[in-house]
């Protein structure tokens, strides 16, 4: 093992060498121009594919240098066992990655945690190991790639897409990635066999081949969906690409401007005071509220999921939020150096959620800045170099976003609407009490658009929940209207129905193709994930007639994989866990069974039989 | 016993209208001088938007020298000028919106909004960044030291952890930026004296609702020395005198603010006041070398300085005899003096020379205006084409006697022409002598239009009981009734058509214009409104909850001063009656054509109330026009809304009382229309619908056809 683990690192050693040293150049380029260790999550995306693809492409060389039959035959007549072999072979691949991806990263991560006054934390300090199993799992992708069946040997790749969409964050994060790692090391070594391309043998081997092969055709389906999707655009009937949109949809309802959508809210209204707020939002500025929190970043995360960096160009220093100690880290802007910590107040108290800089608003002075984190806008004073509190939203509530509003502010969290007055905003003693509150009347993770327009005697505010109409997971989409008076009652105006733009069936095609893949990808997409409080939808009933459709195709599956499976060569208990597997998995094990599991044999003559030698 | 009380009641009635007589008698002089002018050549719109090339004109101590900015936008310069006529250019670009020389004549303190420079005025070198200004501390020029020779007095905040202030500091920066804190204390502070020696020997601050004056030991302990509150004014002068003693721009002891001069024992005793006994002390000038008050300037229906001894008193009667009937602001210097001319037929102001020794005068800084637009060179109005700025008094049923202002078109019978009522913001503002204003006045009097500028009670600048007269009746009470009454004594003076009667204005002008729309509508035919809030209380409520409510809590709290002006917001009964009155509550009311400009920024009257009472108005069919400029605040300078504002203003009126129509609005012009013009009522719509037509565009965006 030791002599072909030494062959295999010579035979790549220039090759590493020059990639670590490539690698090195421009990590050491891009850390000139940024601070990579705070990024968000498309750049981890775009360094994670580059290691996946190294690790893929040296597996399918490795390999494929090996798979020739006398390559092969030569590789493993020796007298060594196979796994030993596979180990040698596997051992170098992994060093060979050690030394060209992860050596750079960790010198990088050196240098900026003793060679700048970045910083740099367990989040910071795990990427390489990130991305030593990242190209592990890619190789192993590429290794599996040429030693199993071609018919589906790219499953795989099912594992890195795993690690692509995974919620997890942070050294939750490693663990998937682990996961998937120590999955495609185990089909590695299952097609790691004398008889490349033979199907696995035991129950556990058939499993572990099987469940990747299954997600693969399971994606594969829903990629001929988007096939299909694509030729809907083309054909010009896709609603997201008409000119002019269904009439009534949610489509119609998101390309409406703020006040034309407040005017439709309002068509079905029948308050006295109707006919005058139409005409009042006719002439009105409908304002939209931002909402500078997208999503909700958690502590120790290894992609920055908000930005957590922001500029004081009065005292020239650069602020970055310290996932380890909570608080913001300054620099001098013109010359590096560290230039304390803010904290909040006069103590420096430690933020209770994730901080994100929040642009600035009107009557700040120069260098300010807001701030929020968790429930609570803050607003960084320049002057002082404080951070003081300025609106909070109740606890258990995220404070998503403010906008300026006729010398008032409009605060968004995930479950409510409020006003706060602007007087004592920017100078209290402690955030004032917001003059109204509107509960939203629905889920944040459903909510497209909140438009508030103001009226003599308080607001009307609109709610859209359009978001994810379009797809299973989203509420039938609905538009409503609130009236807060000036005593902050809340009266409804009109809720309407929007009509569906997409069929019914095109938004279940993830379930009804397979309900249950569909469960096993929700399951490992949120594997270790936290919850995301943003992302809660009010999920409607599948339809009847979804179920009945999945029950249908199940059934198709039961009967043709059972047919199938009496006809292929494995075991009694192999057909019947198949032939089930297909009844309750649908479609994606049917197209597993005919993958995996290869024909019986047939036997040229059955009435020949054994005769004696003499 | 009866009869005689009667007579001698009659004798006495008598005997106090001699003077209105006296005034009816030179106001009736007046219109026949303007009826026997020259009729004037009709002007086009934008030569009424004419900017000036030179502003901030300075005087050194010295009288040898002046400061100015010359050029407009980002092509401002700040230039020396010698009396002899050379100049040169010492910055080529600033921002500056202040001129101050140090007391010692070498070096120019340039305020702009953000910092303040100290400036070489004579050839040495040194310039530098004194402060900046602004901020989270709201540092704050406030003078060139009137003690030390080169050195400027800030004032600043320091600030608690959560943002809001600390302490209010006083502090004195020198030519070489070097910081001396001359006070520290809670309370805000609003002026200060030194003494001789530049020690502080006099503090002001605002405690609670009161303004009060400490006399400060050179062991810095703190005694009160004076202070005023009720709504009194008591500015402390910067310089002690001689004798160590303060002075005040005061009205402590009665009701118009004249100059005062605090004694050892206490008391106070006038130094300086106006002679006609009507107008406030508007302004102070200082003697170049001692410091101290030297002449004091005043507004009332006349434009009036008076020197603080008779030699100044002889300078000034011989400049005032030289600029007869101009309102004309000294600089003294020691060898010369600056004087700046202005009038009310007199489009911008003209600069002169005055040498004290031999009482001449020389003109400087001729420098022709600029257009409003693009900076293109321009020309003054001509004043013989403009029209004079009359004074104009009526009594009002109350008894009490009112002021304001006349323009009648020349050459026009007054009588036979439209009467335009420009009421003026605040409503605690004025509209003053000799001042040609913002050029409104004298567009529509061009368009043959006459204009009546009110000061109706409330007014600022005729003393303490003229504002407070108005007690809080800001509704359908006894300030609308004031401008109402004034329309119809100029009237029944024999100016203005009465079948033809508008009401324009600003703020609370536009807000007295949709009461008057509302209220009288048999006087008002028309109305044109910039910025007005629909309801007063409303308004002022609303402000409570904003920021502006901060920002006019500089000196005393807004609710504070709110209710010592007899508008206390916690008062259910003086706020519900004010809302009763509203236009916005008695919209079905308004039956005549109104126009309505407003700002999208407005941080005074809230855009909210604004469109909900036109909204209320286009829903009842009334014939009403609105625009909104969205980035405008509650003023508009852009030169481009001035002159939609002149031209919405001209056409409005022109509908009911058939006027002659308005010059097209340019390719510019109509763009801004198209582009924030939100409803198009009546005769307004047919104007836009040329607008639209011209342009082959289609119609503004949000116009909504007239009703």
């Amino acid at each position: 093992m030791r002599d072909i683990f030494k062959a295999e690192w010579l035979r790549y050693r220039l090759w590493i060498l020059a990639y670590a040293v490539g690698h090195l150049l421009v990590l050491a380029f891009f850390n000139r121009l940024v601070d990579l260790g705070q990024q968000p999550i498309n750049v981890r995306r775009l360094f994670g594919a580059v290691y996946a693809i190294t690790g893929i492409l040296l597996g399918l060389h490795q390999m494929g240098t090996w798979r020739r039959p006398n390559q092969w035959i030569n590789l493993l007549h020796r007298p060594v066992a196979p796994r030993r072999i596979a180990a040698g072979l596997i051992g170098a691949g992994a060093v060979a990655l050690l030394a060209g991806v992860v050596l750079p990263l960790a010198a990088i991560v050196a240098w900026q945690a003793w060679g700048t006054p970045r910083i740099v934390e367990l989040r910071q300090a795990i990427l390489p190991a990130a991305a030593l199993l990242i190209a592990l799992c890619g190789y192993f992708a590429g290794a599996y790639g040429l030693l199993a069946d071609r018919r589906y040997s790219a499953a795989g790749l099912v594992l890195l897409a795993w690690i692509a969409v995974a919620d997890a964050s942070g050294p939750a994060a490693l663990a998937v990635q682990a996961l998937a790692c120590l999955w495609l090391l185990a089909m590695v070594l299952i097609a790691f066999r004398p008889d490349l391309g033979e199907a696995p043998r035991s129950a556990m081997a058939t499993v572990v081949t099987a469940v990747p092969v299954q997600m693969a055709v399971y994606m594969l389906l829903l990629l001929a969906g988007f096939v299909g999707e694509l030729l809907w655009i083309m054909q010009g009937t896709h609603p997201n690409n008409m000119s002019t949109p269904p009439r009534g949809g949610h489509v119609e309802a998101e390309r409406m401007s703020g006040r034309e959508r407040m005017i439709a809210g309002l068509a079905g209204a029948t308050s006295t005071d109707a006919a005058l707020w139409r005409e009042q939002v006719v002439l009105s500025d409908v304002h939209e509220l931002d909402r500078q929190v997208r999503s909700i970043g958690t502590r120790g995360e290894l992609n920055n999921t908000m930005p957590i960096e922001f500029d004081d160009p009065e005292t020239r220093s650069h602020w970055t939020f310290s996932h380890g100690r909570m608080r913001f880290e300054g620099t001098g802007l013109a010359d590096g150096r560290p230039a304390g910590e803010l904290g909040i107040g006069g103590g420096n108290v430690a933020f209770d959620a994730v901080a994100s800089p929040a642009g600035v608003l009107p009557g700040i002075a120069k260098g300010d800045a807001t701030i929020i984190a968790g429930n609570t806008l803050y607003q960084y004073l320049s002057a002082a170099r404080r951070v003081v509190p300025r609106v909070s939203v109740p606890h258990g509530e995220w404070l998503l976003g403010t906008t300026p509003i006729g010398g008032s502010l409009a605060v968004l969290s995930d479950r409510s609407v409020y006003v706060v007055d602007g007087r004592h905003l920017l100078d209290g003693e402690t955030p004032p009490v917001p003059r109204y509150r509107v509960p939203i009347p629905g889920e944040p993770g459903d909510l497209y658009t909140t438009e508030l327009v103001e009226l003599v005697d308080g607001y009307l505010v609109s709610f859209t929940f359009t978001q994810r109409a379009h797809t299973m997971l989203g509420a039938p989409p609905y538009q409503t209207v609130l009236w807060v008076d000036d005593a902050g009652r809340v009266t409804p105006v009109a809720t309407h129905a929007l009509h569906q733009d997409f069929p019914t069936f095109y938004r279940y095609t993830a379930w009804w193709a397979s309900p249950v893949m569909y469960r096993v990808r929700e399951m490992a997409a949120g594997l270790f994930a936290p919850v995301d409080p943003l992302g809660t939808t009010a999920i409607p009933p599948i339809p009847g007639s979804v179920r009945a459709l999945a029950a249908v195709l199940a059934l198709l599956s039961l009967c043709i994989g059972g047919w199938v499976a009496w006809r292929r060569a494995s075991s009694l208990p192999a057909r019947a866990a198949w032939t089930l597997g297909c009844g309750i998995v649908g479609i994606p094990a049917l197209v597993g069974l005919l993958l995996i599991v290869p024909r019986r044999e047939g036997i040229v003559d059955d009435t020949v039989h054994a005769v004696p030698a003499t | 016993m009866t009869t005689f009380r009667v007579w001698l009641g009659a004798l006495g009635a008598l005997v106090l209208a001699i003077p209105a007589f006296a005034t009816d008698e030179a106001f009736e002089l007046a219109l026949r001088a303007e009826r026997e002018r020259p009729w004037a050549a009709r002007f086009e719109r934008d030569a009424f938007l004419v900017r000036p090339a030179i502003a901030d004109v300075t005087m050194s101590p010295d009288g040898k020298r002046f400061a100015f900015i010359r050029g407009v936008d980002d092509r401002r310069g700040l230039w020396l000028a010698a009396i002899d006529g050379t100049e040169r250019q010492v910055l080529a670009s600033t921002d500056a919106t202040g001129i101050a020389w140090t007391r010692d004549g070498r070096w120019l303190l340039v305020v702009s909004a953000r910092r303040l420079f100290a400036v070489a005025a004579a050839g040495q070198g040194g310039s530098r960044l004194l402060a900046e200004l602004g901020g989270a501390e709201e540092r704050a020029f406030m003078d060139a030291d009137p003690a030390r020779d080169a050195a400027a007095i800030v004032r600043e905040r320091s600030l608690e952890a959560a943002g809001s202030t600390r302490s209010w500091r006083l502090v004195r920066i020198d030519n070489e930026g070097r910081r001396e804190l001359l006070a520290e204390t809670p309370d805000r502070i609003g002026g200060y004296a030194l003494d001789g020696n530049g020690r502080l020997a006099f503090l002001q601050v605002m405690h609670d609702d009161r303004m009060v004056t400490w006399r400060l030991d050179a062991d810095g302990a703190r005694h009160e020395a004076l202070h005023c509150e009720e709504m009194h004014r008591c500015g402390l002068w910067p310089r002690l005198d001689g004798e160590g003693r303060p002075w005040f721009a005061s009205d402590i002891g009665g009701s118009l603010r004249r100059l005062q001069r605090l004694e050892r024992d206490g008391t106070l005793s006038d130094m300086l006041a106006d002679p006609r006994g009507e107008a406030d002390l508007a302004d102070l000038v200082a003697d170049p070398s001692s410091g101290l008050p030297m002449l004091g300037v005043f507004r009332g229906t006349v434009a009036i300085n008076r020197g603080i001894d008779r030699t100044t008193q002889a300078h000034i009667d011989a400049i005032e005899r030289h600029y007869r009937g101009r309102a004309v602001t000294l600089q003294p210097g020691r060898s010369h003096w600056l004087v700046v001319e202005r009038g009310g037929a007199l489009q911008g102001a003209r600069y002169h020379l005055y040498d004290p020794v031999g009482g001449h005068f020389s003109d400087i800084l001729d420098d022709m205006p600029r257009r409003a637009r693009d900076g293109g060179m321009a020309q003054w109005l001509p004043e013989p084409a403009m029209a004079r700025q009359l004074p104009f008094s009526w009594t009002a049923s109350d008894g009490m006697r009112l002021h304001g202002f006349v323009r009648v078109p020349p050459g026009l019978d007054p009588a036979g022409v439209p009467l335009v009522a420009m009421i003026h913001g605040g409503p605690w503002g004025q509209v003053a002598p000799e001042e040609f204003g913002t050029g409104y006045a004298q567009f529509l009097v061009n368009r043959g239009y006459a204009v009546f500028e009110p000061n109706f009670r409330g007014s600022t600048g005729f003393g303490r009981d003229y504002m407070l007269a108005a007690k809080g009746d800001f509704g359908n009470g006894r300030v609308q009734q004031d401008i109402v009454e004034g329309t119809q004594a100029l009237l029944a003076a024999g100016v203005g058509d009465e079948s033809r009667v508008g009401i324009v204005g600003a703020s609370f002008g536009g807000y007295s214009t949709l009461l008057g729309l509302t209220w009288q509508s048999e006087l008002f035919h028309v109305g044109v409104a910039l910025v007005p809030p629909a309801d007063f209380a409303w308004d002022l409520t609303w402000i409570t909850r904003t920021r502006e409510a901060q920002v006019l809590s500089a000196v005393l709290p807004f609710e504070r001063w709110m209710s010592l002006v007899a508008l206390d917001l916690g008062d259910r009964e003086r706020m519900g009656s004010l809302h009763m009155q509203s236009p916005l509550a008695n919209a079905a009311r308004m039956n005549r054509p109104l126009t309505i400009l407003a700002g999208g920024d407005d941080q005074r009257v809230a855009l909210r109330g604004v469109l909900g009472y036109v909204a209320r108005l286009t829903l009842l069919g009334k014939d009403v026009t609105l625009l909104v400029d969205p980035v405008a605040g509650h003023q508009n300078e852009r030169a481009v809304a001035r002159e939609a504002g002149m031209y919405l203003m001209a056409e409005a009126l022109r509908g009911p009382f058939d006027g002659v129509a308005e010059t097209p609005p340019d390719p510019t012009l109509r763009e801004y229309l198209m582009d924030n013009l939100r409803v198009t009522g009546g005769h307004v719509a047919s104007a836009a619908h040329g607008i639209t037509t011209a342009s082959s565009a289609t119609p503004p965006a949000l116009a909504k056809d007239g009703r």
